[in-house]
């Protein structure tokens, strides 16, 4: 049989070590997160320094970074100038493939309502750079503890070697840090080049949405491998 | 006051969307791990009813010689009030009824039935031919639906039980290769039907009669007044009236049988348009029914709901996103509930309407076909597109009915042969169609995959 209940047990031992593994380690993966994203940023051109300390769990502190926006009052046309780009994108809404329109209709929807805001409410968006830090730190911080057991949920009923199980949450667990510093850095990157106006589109399509999809996408290659693996052993299950 | 309320529409869909996530896990788990229900295959050839096979087609000669030479070649005995096949012209203005007749010539149990007058659209065509069917079972292919040599048989196994009333087989794409759409398609079909319709089947919930490669005792549906024929999806409408009325719906996993699924994304909104339509209209037709029926026990009720409120979690993910906008420029968004709703939102939805990516992945592995599951990330497409098409749909429904206007029903279109746009232009002489879809694919090519054991080229 390719799948195992007695697995899922197994794959559950193997999340909460993880997790306690983890959770001794989130001080030292913060530090190091901050200097990664930091070092991008010096990469970028985006000046820096040292932000506020907050306290994510019981025992674990991270380091903020403090960078700036782009001043829309010392350049008043950048607003303008991305709106203009998106009225654009949008007359050509019907030349776009259709699976990418609701992506650019997303994307459009959350440039023209910031702008609105940064218009008729007020001139900056409620969160500076060094709060889209911390509410990045908070929410990686949460998914990387569900991650181990999300995973094992799915892939670890399968009757593959135990060592094909824990190298592709390795896998993911690392990618997962990594691709965390690349995107924060991206953000702050942007809202320093660009402005405030990118915040939400950062917040919603580059934060859980972006997460999501990495998950599935380690989690389709892991089923492929072990379908595979599977394939080769010859069995009829059905 | 209005911060409450996002606060409150958020919590509201995060639960809604978590329900509907759970229903999937557990549908998978019990899939994967429970003893599996009896489903009749073991009676296969030995319970033959007589059975009149449906087909219902509107300017379909493009598709019309493969399900009939298919059916042409069921081993299901060919004796007189045993088999006959009604072929439905209804309304078509291409050559569809010629080749009826041509059929009608050699074959003296195809009857075609031409419907030149009166309502349009498949139920309309389903209730006329019922009322000349003699077969005490009816079974129903779509035209470009293509049967194997055997499927018959197996769906006419579980008839033997006399408290069901209807059996779905399962729904194979034949044209994965045809564009992204139709590869996401497969996923979707796999994880839907092996895990989502199976699972249902072994838990004695409703599981869904789906319009074609599926059967309806006669008896049961005179019993609940036959088809409708004003709704858009008459499949879910006789499942709902069905389970109502305490008859069951079996599924045959093993009753496979090879669909043509939409190739351009225009389509597919096209068809999942009708289906949210039509889907909408059963919740208001048979809620409350559903909820007072004493043949259906409180978890056949709970999974009855939620079937029926399926595609209400597009606007739903819609309002819940418009919530969290509100929430973050008040300055008040705050992770837990934005973190658990898009989990939530994206766990359920993300690969489209039926199933999760968790029941598609273990459906691969069931199928023992694993290389078309990487393509599984790329099925957020789908999501967001299902997501904001029905959205439109349901708006474009709700509308109307203020306006008292009655949605349309669309054919969906055929590609094989050519038939790229909806015309024939079939000369199956091999070649492209100009729409990535090889000619004379369809019955020889399945044929020459053998998928049809016993067919003259296998």
């Amino acid at each position: 049989m390719p799948f195992r209940m007695g697995s899922l047990y197994e794959g559950v031992a193997v999340a909460v070590c993880a997790d306690l593994l983890l959770y001794w380690q989130l001080p030292q993966i913060l530090q190091w997160h901050t200097r990664v994203v930091g070092f991008l940023l010096e990469v970028a051109e985006v000046p820096w320094e040292a932000g506020r300390h907050i306290t994510l769990l019981p025992g674990v502190t991270a380091e903020l970074l403090r960078t700036s926006y782009l001043d829309y009052q010392e350049y008043p046309f950048y607003p303008w100038y991305f709106l203009g780009v998106a009225v654009l994108l949008l007359a050509g809404y019907r030349w776009w493939p259709a699976p990418l329109k609701p992506v650019l209709l997303f994307m459009q929807a959350s440039l023209t309502i910031t702008f609105l805001y940064l218009q008729l409410v007020s001139p900056n968006v409620p969160y500076s750079p060094e709060d889209f830090c911390a509410i990045w730190y908070r929410g990686e911080t949460y998914l990387w503890l569900l991650l181990p057991l999300l995973f094992v949920m799915g892939y670890f009923i399968l009757s593959v070697p135990f060592w094909m199980k824990l190298s592709w949450l390795c896998l993911l667990v690392s990618y997962s840090f990594l691709w965390s510093v690349v995107r924060l850095a991206l953000a702050l990157a942007t809202f320093h080049h660009f402005g405030s106006l990118w915040m939400p589109l950062f917040y919603f399509m580059f934060g859980f949405l972006a997460d999501f999809l990495y998950i599935v996408a380690f989690y389709s290659l892991a089923m492929d491998r072990a379908a595979a693996f599977l394939g080769k052993q010859r069995e009829v299950w059905q | 006051m209005i911060l409450l309320v996002a606060k409150v529409t958020a919590v509201a869909v995060v639960f809604v969307l978590s329900v509907y996530s759970l229903r999937h896990f557990f549908f998978a788990f019990h899939r994967l791990f429970r003893p599996q229900r009896m489903n009749y295959t073991d009676l296969a050839g030995f319970h033959l009813p007589s059975v009149t096979v449906l087909i219902p087609m509107h300017n379909e000669e493009a598709v019309a010689h493969d399900v009939l030479e298919a059916l042409l070649e069921a081993d299901y005995p060919h004796a007189p009030g045993r088999l006959e096949i009604i072929p439905i012209d209804d309304h078509s203005t291409d050559g569809t009824g010629e080749i009826l007749d041509e059929y009608a010539a050699r074959y003296s149990w195809i009857k075609p039935l031409h419907q030149r007058e009166g309502r349009r659209g498949k139920s309309a065509a389903l209730q006329a031919a019922t009322r000349l069917a003699t077969g005490e079972i009816l079974i129903v292919f779509d035209a470009d639906y293509i049967p194997g040599k055997s499927l018959l048989k197996f769906l006419a196994a579980p008839f033997a039980d006399p408290e069901v009333g209807a059996v779905m087989g399962r729904v194979v794409p034949e044209n994965t290769a045809s564009s992204l759409l139709s590869r996401l398609l497969d996923l979707e079909r796999a994880g839907g039907y092996q895990i989502n319709q199976q699972a249902r089947n072994n838990l004695g919930l409703i599981a869904q009669y789906g319009g074609t490669v599926g059967g309806v005792r006669r008896e049961a549906l005179e019993a609940v007044g036959g088809w409708n024929v004003l709704s858009l999806t008459e499949d879910t409408d006789l499942t709902l009236q069905l389970a109502i009325r305490g008859w069951k719906v079996a599924y045959v996993n093993r009753a496979e049988c090879y669909e043509e699924v939409p190739v351009t994304w225009e389509v597919r909104r096209r068809q999942i348009e009708r289906w949210a339509i039509g889907h909408t209209e059963c919740l208001r037709r048979y809620l409350w029914p559903l909820l007072r029926s004493p043949h259906l026990s409180r978890k056949a009720k709970l999974d009855g709901v939620l079937l029926l409120g399926v595609y209400l979690t597009a606007p739903l993910v819609l309002l819940g996103w418009a919530a969290c906008l509100l929430l973050f420029f008040s300055g008040q968004s705050f992770l837990p509930a934005l973190a658990a709703f898009f989990l939530a939102s994206t766990c359920y939805n993300a690969v489209g309407n039926f199933a999760s990516f968790f029941e598609i992945g273990n459906s691969v592995i069931l199928d023992g076909a694993h290389h078309r599951v990487r393509l599984l990330p790329l099925n957020i497409a789908n999501f967001l597109f299902s997501t904001v098409t029905v959205s439109l749909a349901l708006a474009k429904y709700y509308g109307g009915r203020i306006l008292g206007l009655r949605p349309p029903w669309h054919k969906t279109e055929r590609y094989r042969n050519g038939n790229g746009n909806g015309h024939a232009s079939g000369n199956g002489n091999g070649g492209s169609s100009g729409n990535g879809y090889p000619n004379g694919r369809g019955l020889n090519f399945i044929r020459a995959r053998s998928i049809i054991p016993g067919s003259p080229a296998s």
